[in-house]
């Protein structure tokens, strides 16, 4: 069974072909990364993958089951998650409200209209677990909006593993931070459990190769130009030609 | 605990349990030394508090700004109505119930169709359907007395030996009823479900995203509000003794959305004080003049553009301010 | 039974009241189209252009002045309006509420100015009385109504499809923030619209005034229509507000004479047939 089977996608916008028959293959546990300059159509991709956007044409199947017209919070709870390039967070809400709300979304408590929120005490130990080791835990009273850039990028992690995905869609994690602040996220994903399989969009290889990723996918103008070990890729002179973000 | 509160609600969470003691000793007393208009005065403001607290769990919490609330408001006072007028039934219980019912009914129906819209959409849509209601009681006169609405509607007897038709008495019915729909409609903000909505108003998307089917959470909300709005209904029909087409108005859902605005949406007691607030105010400048509608309108004008969080918003802005020039000193 | 006449007669009444909810749900469209709002005021404008029109046209004795400036009231209070109203507001639902309040403070303002009874503006004796076609009799004013709701529909269709401020407007109703981001004074077009959407409905409300009297209320019926043939006729669409303007002009007459018990249920049954089938309206596109 793979985790993620996406085969022959397709989506335009308009006139603009977004992403053009894309296919790969994602074993469980596996981690791959996919670069590809601005526009190639990798957002798109995910917002294919999570549902968010109706494909063209093509299959997504997500361990062993077709979910291309399966709705975006049924995807989430057969094991899916992701994060946001564009930090998409409940902004008024404080931190501790966010994270809370994650746990809870795939549990039946979440409708529950009678006992206040503060009286589910699992809830917010597993919130302190959570948010504790990466500095977050202090700040549990904040609203996100008053949050720095970097810790709401923290923050959208997260939220993004509140649920125990099996399978998680980074989209560019990293976008805009200090050296230190990526030194964190690149921690989180390292203790991020053997059996997640994870895609990862980044915008240059230092993080590829930072991660120790097993496969990478270069997507360009919405279609997968090279698809190897990061090795591989770097040495590909077709991929450096095209793409000018990376060098070594 | 910690962590379970923001420092601004905490602020207000603390004070709030004290301060709604005091209010509600107040409003407990207060009949005794006051004119009878005054006492009815604040029933009305006590059941629009209710008909206002509904509409804020579509508005405020949930990001769902709903120009047809009065809909369930004139469902409730009309089932009630045809009840014991057309119907001759009098048992109190029987009649609320079944005006309940009905509501939820009316509020299951329209919200399937309202639901699928947001923003300025939804705004419309449920404008649109709550003309329907408005429609029907306009011109079904046989059931509904068109536009002369139905008279007659006696206040309950509950069995006790007091008389409903002293408004003291009636009054702390209400009161009674303000009590037991603001405490549950609260313990429903406070909930998971509460702050579910809450989540789906800043960021539909997100919450999908993390596995909330939010369109359920929308649904639920909407039924809610529209019971509550419906026992509004109820209460105020008994009140004024009848009802009729203002009931389910577009000027009655604009009234409950100004009280909603003007009060502040994001604070649980905001549409209770925009309730008082403004009810008081139509109440004041209407035995002046009779041009209160245009002070009404001013009103709602310079709280959008000067006090966006309404009065309870600036109020918990100005405690917070008070709280940390106090915390430096 | 009904003959020919009679229906011809009726389906006219039902046009001519459709070209009247034309020039107002195409103001309301193209507000909503460029702007994002809902514009609640709208049936407030209607009013106050009607007030003004039919009593500047009494003091003159001129129908065109009357005409002239029951439009330009609209004008300036829209244009007051969106100029020290909206530009404070970052959001549009704000905007939407502001409006609100504007429609409580001019109909305080017009039973302060003009009183509660109706007033009605007889039609100029030129285009009074009736004038046969085809062996049947029409009511000339109708005619005329028919003929500049015809001539605007067409003059907005030009504008949008043939000069460069059209196109910018259409450009806008299609893609909001890309008309900012091109460079476009967003500011300047907004303030346009609103002005120009306004105006339109000052201008119904006088060109009504033969046909339906003006008193205290009409401000909220005027607004359910329009709000009621937007919704059928589709958000952000200048086709959708002549379509569904007609269907609703049609409903309501017909309405009106088959079932006068209920006619405002014919309208709402249009309205709930177009919801359940095409909740966005018959061309909305959202």
């Amino acid at each position: 069974m793979h985790a993620l089977r996406v085969e022959a996608l397709s989506k335009s916008f308009g006139g603009l072909q977004a992403v053009k028959n894309v296919s790969f293959c994602l074993e469980i546990g596996e981690r791959r990364g996919i670069i590809g300059p601005n526009g190639a159509g990798k957002t798109t991709l995910f917002n294919l993958v999570t549902g968010q956007l109706r494909p063209d044409a093509g299959h997504i199947v997500m361990f062993d089951r077709d979910v291309t017209a399966v709705p975006v919070h049924q995807r989430i709870k057969m094991g899916l998650s992701r994060t946001f390039q564009v930090t998409n967070l409940l902004t008024n809400l404080t931190v501790i409200n966010n994270v809370v709300l994650a746990i809870q979304a795939l549990k039946s408590s979440a409708f529950g209209m009678f006992r206040p929120l503060a009286d589910y005490k699992e809830l917010y130990e597993e919130a302190e677990r959570l948010m504790a080791p990466w500095g977050l835990w202090e700040n549990s009273d904040m609203l996100v909006r008053d949050l720095s850039y970097g810790q709401q990028r923290c923050l959208e992690l997260v939220l993004s593993i509140a649920s125990k995905p099996k399978l998680l869609l980074l989209d560019e994690p990293t976008c805009g931070m200090t050296p230190t602040e990526v030194a964190t996220i690149t921690d989180m994903i390292h203790a991020l459990g053997k059996n997640m399989a994870i895609v990862l969009i980044a915008h240059d290889m230092d993080l590829i190769f930072g991660l120790d990723l097993d496969s990478v996918n270069v997507l360009h103008y919405g279609q997968i130009l090279a698809e190897g070990s990061p090795e591989e890729i770097r040495l590909n002179s077709s991929v450096r030609e095209i793409y000018l973000g990376s060098e070594d | 605990m910690k962590g379970v509160f923001s420092r601004a609600e905490r602020m207000t969470y603390r004070g709030y349990w004290p301060l709604a003691l005091i209010l509600f000793v107040l409003l407990i007393v207060f009949p005794q030394v006051s004119s009878l208009y005054s006492v009815i005065l604040v029933t009305e403001v006590l059941i629009y508090a209710i008909f206002a607290t509904s509409l804020n769990l579509e508005l405020g919490y949930t990001g769902l700004p709903s120009l047809g609330h009065a809909a369930f408001f004139g469902v409730g006072g009309y089932m009630v109505s045809i009840l014991i007028v057309k119907g001759g039934i009098h048992n109190f219980w029987f009649c609320i119930i079944a005006a309940l019912l009905a509501a939820a009914v009316v509020s299951l129906l329209f919200g399937f169709f309202a639901i699928r819209s947001s923003g300025v959409f939804f705004l419309m849509l449920t404008f649109a359907l709550a003309q329907f209601v408005w429609g029907v009681t306009w011109s079904w006169r046989s059931l509904t007395g068109g536009d002369d609405g139905i008279s007659g509607v006696v206040r309950p007897s509950l069995g006790l030996p007091i008389s409903m038709s002293n408004e003291v008495n009636f009054y702390y019915l209400i009161l009674v009823f303000f009590a037991v729909a603001i405490f549950l409609l609260y313990r429903i903000c406070r909930s998971p479900f509460g702050h579910t909505l809450q989540g789906i108003r800043e960021s539909e998307m997100r919450m999908q995203v993390l596995g909330y089917n939010t369109w359920k959470y929308k649904y639920a909300a909407f039924i809610v509000a529209g019971i509550f709005a419906g026992l509004a209904g109820v209460l105020k029909a008994y009140q004024d003794g009848f009802v009729s087409p203002a009931y389910p108005s577009v000027a009655t859902s604009g009234m409950v959305l100004l009280m909603c605005l003007v009060g502040g949406t994001r604070v649980f007691l905001g549409p209770t004080l925009g309730a008082a607030a403004v009810w008081i105010i139509i109440s004041i400048v209407s035995s002046h003049t009779e041009y209160w509608s245009f002070v009404v309108g001013c009103i709602l004008i310079i709280t959008v553009i000067f006090a966006p969080q309404g009065i309870a918003g600036y109020l918990v802005r100005v405690g917070g301010l008070v709280k940390r020039a106090r915390a430096k000193s | 039974m009904l003959d020919l006449g009679s229906l011809l007669n009726l389906a006219m009444s039902g046009i001519t009241f459709g070209m009247i909810l034309f020039l107002l749900a195409a103001g309301f469209e193209l507000m909503f189209g460029v702007m994002g709002i809902i514009n609640m005021a709208h049936g407030s404008f209607f009013m106050l252009g009607a007030y003004v029109g039919i009593n500047i046209a009494r003091q003159t004795g001129s129908f065109l002045f009357g005409i002239l400036m029951g439009a330009v009231s609209g004008a300036i209070v829209g244009l007051f309006t969106e100029r020290f109203l909206f530009r404070r507001l970052p959001e549009h639902l704000q905007q939407v509420y502001v409006t609100f309040g504007i429609i409580y403070i001019l109909a305080d303002l017009s039973k302060m100015l003009w009183g509660t009874n109706p007033y009605v503006l007889s039609a100029p004796a030129l285009l009074a009385g009736s004038v046969a076609i085809m062996e049947k009799l029409f009511p000339v004013y109708r005619l005329v109504l028919l003929g500049v709701g015809l001539l605007i529909a067409l003059g907005l269709w030009l504008f949008q499809e043939k000069t460069r401020l059209g196109s910018i407007v259409r450009a806008g109703v299609d893609d909001r923030e890309m008309v900012g981001v091109i460079g476009i004074n967003i500011k300047l077009l907004s303030t346009l619209v609103f002005t120009g959407g306004a105006l339109l409905a000052g201008f119904a409300g006088v060109m009504a005034s033969p046909i339906i009297p003006v008193l205290p209320g009409i401000d909220w019926d005027v607004l359910t229509l329009a709000l009621v043939v937007v919704v059928v006729g589709g958000l952000g669409s200048l086709r959708g507000a002549l379509l569904g303007a007609l269907l609703i002009g049609l409903a309501d007459t017909f309405g009106k004479f088959l079932l006068p018990q209920v006619a405002i249920v014919l309208v709402f049954v249009v309205l709930a047939v177009v919801i359940i089938i095409k909740p966005s309206g018959i061309f909305g596109g959202a």
